[in-house]
């Protein structure tokens, strides 16, 4: 079969035509894509990126300003709480230790999460203690600087003697911070 | 083209006519024209069959490098013919005019050379005059071939189209319409111009020389002694009277032709008479010539002695200097008409379509690849900084959650300060002569004390200090009991939140959402 040059014109035409229609629809539609895809990953990543940055600007402020209340342990991971217990009764001995009182009984409380921040809980201890007042007063300064961060959550201290007795009787309740896995 | 020094460009111009080769150099500066240089060297041998061109161009300096020359050749070999054509792009009209020059020079194209311009139209009628030029192609290189040795690549124009040319770039227009006549040894041109411009060409092959030929039939002598007598008889000195019978019936009998040639031009160009007539040429200055032209022609001959735009030194002869300096022009620029009938040149040919389809394949290629670069360049700073959040991210979920360390950072804000600054407000804020016998903090943020004092003034002082304190909000007396000026009294104080103590303190901390509420203190 012989083609006359205005069929092959017209066959070359529709080709091209082809081919052009397939270049768009499995070429350049999805580069197309890829490319719009990128350019909302780079979006999203940097907004990402801006509000971690925010983050951890605010959460440098925030430690700074807590440091001397609740002391440089707060800037670290927290434990779980099998962990923080363990660890919190040692930590507990050894600031009464240093202060130079004696425990009259440590009692763990039950774990508690925040209801405020979810994932922490709380690790309490009832101390009864007995002191002179600037043992007590050393002791409750130790709780601020401690390698765990300590809330107190009640504190009582009664004077059970006579007027020339100094001697202070403490009963606390004293708490730290740890993850919170669901009850685990 | 032409060099510029001081915004002067110099060209040359080389003329090989029928009795002598001229070569000028002209300078243009500032819209004028100045003939620089101006050699010439007769045809010794042009009576003969070979000219001596070789010989002749010898005796010439060769031009130096970097200043363009044009070639123009005697009329006698190139045959002009106007045409009138329908009115079409050039490319259009190319086909057309290679068949007329066939059909005119009756030679096979590869042994023909020709060339057109497009003259004015005067009348609008849809056809395009065109003057043709052609000539044998043998002829003209043979010329090129001659002056090979200068080693200077050139083009050929006829001797009519640069003298045209030179007409209309310099000399004073005598009328909107008048004719130039070149009358050269061996033919004579004759230029029709209608406002400054060439409209038509003819060519006589007659000349100079006929009139010799005609002397030495008479005078029954060879055509050099002939010549000699020719110019003395020209120059005024006493001549025969068969001499001067023999000269003047030739003059006639030229220029009863010449205005043959004439009326063919008019036709051309719708017959309408030229007003004034400019001759040139050597030749011209015989004696009876002007006469005859006026008579024959009836044309008004105007003086040529000068050139408005031209400047020529002293001695040169002008009227030997048109045509070259017509070819210098063409050297210069085109000027119109311009027609070439070969060269030698390199062709700056416009780029073939393969050149344009490689150019526009670059172009996309480059696009396309500055598209995959930008493309390549977007994924890779999107993965980048992916990779950055993540990283970031498993950095924070080793320790805590940066969100989750602020929110826990907020509640421990909320939180009263500690018993020890508790206990710091209450020694400083207490008066000195109460004494402390209990204290109770619930946890919610409240505190209650229990202590004795002599006299209400200190029971009264540590209420308004305690009151003053920044660590806390609100104070009440519960209980108080007075025996022997002794009070006995229980106190109970709401402590602030630690934010808002820092506040108070000056440390602002940053804003919760609980409280905003501005840092200053309310006296209960």
């Amino acid at each position: 079969m012989r083609l006359s040059s205005r069929d092959k014109k017209a066959l070359m035409l529709g080709g091209l035509v082809l081919a052009a229609l397939i270049g768009l629809r499995y070429v350049l539609m999805p580069l197309n894509d890829s490319w719009r895809d990128a350019r909302q990953r780079i979006a999203q990543a940097g907004d990402t990126l801006q509000r971690l940055q925010d983050q951890q600007l605010q959460l440098r402020a925030q430690h700074r300003r807590l440091m001397d209340f609740y002391g440089p342990g707060l800037a670290q991971p927290l434990p779980t709480a099998e962990q923080a217990g363990v660890e919190f009764v040692k930590t507990v001995e050894d600031l009464l230790k240093a202060a130079g009182l004696g425990s009259q009984g440590v009692q763990a409380q039950p774990v508690r999460p925040l209801r405020e921040v979810p994932g922490v809980a709380v690790v309490g201890l009832q101390v009864q203690l007995a002191g002179r007042p600037e043992q007590i007063t050393q002791c409750l300064a130790s709780l601020c600087q401690s390698r765990q961060p300590i809330l107190v959550q009640s504190l009582t201290a009664t004077k059970p003697g006579k007027d020339g007795d100094q001697q202070l009787n403490v009963s606390m309740v004293i708490a730290t911070l740890a993850r919170w896995e669901g009850g685990r | 083209m032409g060099r510029e020094s001081s915004e002067q460009r110099c060209a040359w111009g080389l003329e090989i006519g029928g009795s002598a080769v001229r070569l000028v150099q002209i300078a243009q500066r500032d819209g004028r024209y100045q003939v620089l240089r101006f050699h010439e060297a007769a045809l010794e041998e042009r009576w003969s069959a070979s000219l001596g061109l070789r010989e002749a161009l010898a005796k010439l300096p060769p031009p130096p490098e970097g200043e363009p020359i044009v070639l123009c050749v005697a009329d006698e070999w190139v045959l002009y013919r106007r045409l009138d054509l329908p009115s079409l792009e050039r490319e259009a009209m190319e086909p057309m005019v290679q068949a007329q020059a066939e059909a005119m020079l009756t030679l096979p194209p590869e042994a023909m050379a020709y060339g057109w311009d497009r003259l004015p139209a005067p009348t609008s009628n849809g056809t395009q005059p065109v003057l043709l030029c052609g000539a044998r192609r043998e002829a003209l290189e043979s010329c090129l071939s001659a002056v090979e040795s200068w080693g200077r690549p050139m083009r050929v124009v006829p001797s009519g189209v640069a003298c045209a040319a030179a007409c209309g770039a310099i000399l004073d227009q005598p009328a909107s319409r008048f004719v130039l006549i070149d009358v050269a040894a061996r033919h004579t041109s004759l230029v029709v111009f209608h406002d400054g411009r060439a409209c038509a060409v003819g060519v006589l092959d007659q000349g100079g020389d006929q009139w010799t030929e005609s002397l030495a039939q008479a005078m029954g002598v060879e055509a050099e002694q002939a010549e000699q007598a020719k110019l003395a008889w020209a120059s005024g000195e006493d001549s025969s009277a068969d001499q001067a019978a023999a000269m003047q019936g030739a003059v006639q009998r030229w220029g009863g032709e010449l205005a043959h040639v004439y009326q063919r031009c008019l036709d051309q160009i719708g017959g309408e008479p030229a007003q004034a007539c400019v001759l040139m040429g050597r030749a011209a200055r015989t004696p009876g010539v002007r006469e005859v032209v006026e008579a024959g022609l009836g044309l008004r001959v105007v003086e040529t002695a000068s050139a408005a735009g031209l400047e020529v030194s002293d001695g040169w002869p002008l009227e030997a200097l048109w045509t070259p300096v017509g070819a210098a022009l063409h050297a210069l620029a085109a000027p119109s008409p311009s027609i070439t009938l070969v060269s030698n040149e390199p062709e700056v040919a416009p780029p073939s379509r393969r050149a344009v389809h490689s150019r526009v394949l670059a172009l996309a290629a480059w696009s396309l690849l500055a598209l995959a670069a930008w493309y390549a360049l977007d994924m890779r700073a999107a993965d980048r900084l992916d990779a950055q959040a993540a990283q970031w991210r498993a950095e924070s979920a080793q320790g805590m959650p940066a969100a989750q360390a602020l929110a826990l950072g907020r509640y421990l804000e909320q939180q009263p300060p500690p018993p020890l600054f508790m206990l710091d407000e209450l020694s400083k804020r207490c008066a000195r002569e109460v004494t402390l016998s209990e204290w109770r903090y619930d946890g919610q943020g409240r505190l209650r004390i229990k202590g004795v004092t002599r006299g209400v003034a200190g029971l009264d002082t540590t209420l308004r200090q305690l009151a003053d304190s920044p660590a806390v909000k609100e104070v009440a007396l519960r209980s108080a009991t007075v025996k022997d000026d002794v009070w006995t009294f229980e106190i109970e104080m709401q402590m602030n939140p630690l934010h808002r103590y820092l506040a108070l303190l000056g440390r602002p901390a940053q804003s919760t959402s609980s409280d905003a509420a501005p840092a200053t203190k309310e006296t209960p």
